[in-house]
């Protein structure tokens, strides 16, 4: 017979999200040194963009939520 | 073009190694004693899992060789060497600051989940009014500092010792209250956590995660700004 286990519920999951590309992108997307003003990144198939930094954080913040579930 | 990697306080003591697109690290020594680690591109890298993996890789190694590092954000180029000199040249100070405040450290990221607690009243307004001088007072310090998570007050007292500095960033995301980047000396790490876990019973209708030790990108100087 299988033995259920009933798992109680914590308020305080210590969670090894290290290895999660959103704990990633947070850091290495909108935090850090900013050199210069604007950054530059490369698209696929698209010649090179200039995008501004409002615009990276937008997008940035667009994909957060999904990891925030409780 | 230069692809800035990251702001050094002092020369790696072990081998560079390669960036995100295999090219060979080059260390820069910039004015004030700050070196910074960089990569020659043609083009800028995608933005692309495997390149921003491969930055956060790139600094994780330069952090293990060197006792003060400052994460430069992903993207960030520059024509060439002049060009990186006079882009830091004014901002010398200020991160030769932030360098020494990071010596030796790391950083852990909190996020806490939850129902935000109530704001505070807005200045001004009737309900701020109705309190005393004294609650107007601090209320007024603590408008001022947008940045705050009282959430986890209960178990700030646990991380005394441990917190060497921190950041905050509150988010209009619920369940995602805000983020907390805190930094802590090298190898308290596992101590950090295990504060954090006997921490929980004093946490009500909150939830955290913890993930780290990272290099601290949240403390360069204008990280949360």
């Amino acid at each position: 017979m299988r033995r259920r286990v009933r798992r109680r519920r914590r308020r305080f999951d210590i969670e090894r999200a290290d290895a999660s590309l959103l704990e990633v992108i947070d850091h290495v997307l909108t935090k850090g040194v900013v050199v210069t003003g604007d950054v530059m990144l490369g698209l696929a198939n698209v010649d090179l963009v200039y995008l501004r930094l409002s615009a990276l954080l937008c997008a940035a913040d667009r994909v957060r939520p999904r990891a925030a579930e409780p | 073009m230069l692809y800035v990697y990251a702001l050094l306080g002092d020369r790696p003591r072990r081998g560079r190694g390669a960036g995100i697109r295999r090219e060979p690290l080059r260390v820069l020594r910039c004015a004030g004693g700050v070196f910074a680690v960089v990569g020659r591109m043609t083009t800028p890298p995608p933005l692309d899992a495997a390149s921003v993996r491969g930055h956060a890789v790139t600094v994780r190694r330069l952090a293990r060789s060197v006792d003060a590092i400052l994460p430069a954000r992903f993207g960030s180029t520059l024509a060439d060497e002049d060009a990186l000199a006079e882009a830091l040249e004014p901002r010398i100070g200020e991160l030769r600051e932030a360098l020494a405040v990071v010596t030796g450290r790391e950083q852990m990221t909190l996020r806490v989940y939850g129902t935000p607690s109530a704001p505070a009243p807005l200045p001004g307004s009737e309900e701020e009014m109705s309190l005393g001088p004294g609650a107007r007072y601090l209320v007024g310090r603590a408008g001022a500092r947008k940045q705050t998570v009282p959430e986890i007050e209960p178990i700030r007292s646990l991380l005394r010792g441990l917190v060497h500095g921190e950041r905050v960033a509150r988010h209009d995301a619920p369940p995602l209250i805000a983020s907390v980047y805190h930094l802590v000396a090298r190898g308290q790490s596992r101590r950090y956590r295990a504060r954090l876990a006997r921490a929980a019973p004093a946490l009500v209708a909150t939830r955290l995660t913890v993930s780290g030790p990272w290099a601290p990108y949240a403390f360069a100087p204008e990280a949360l700004g």
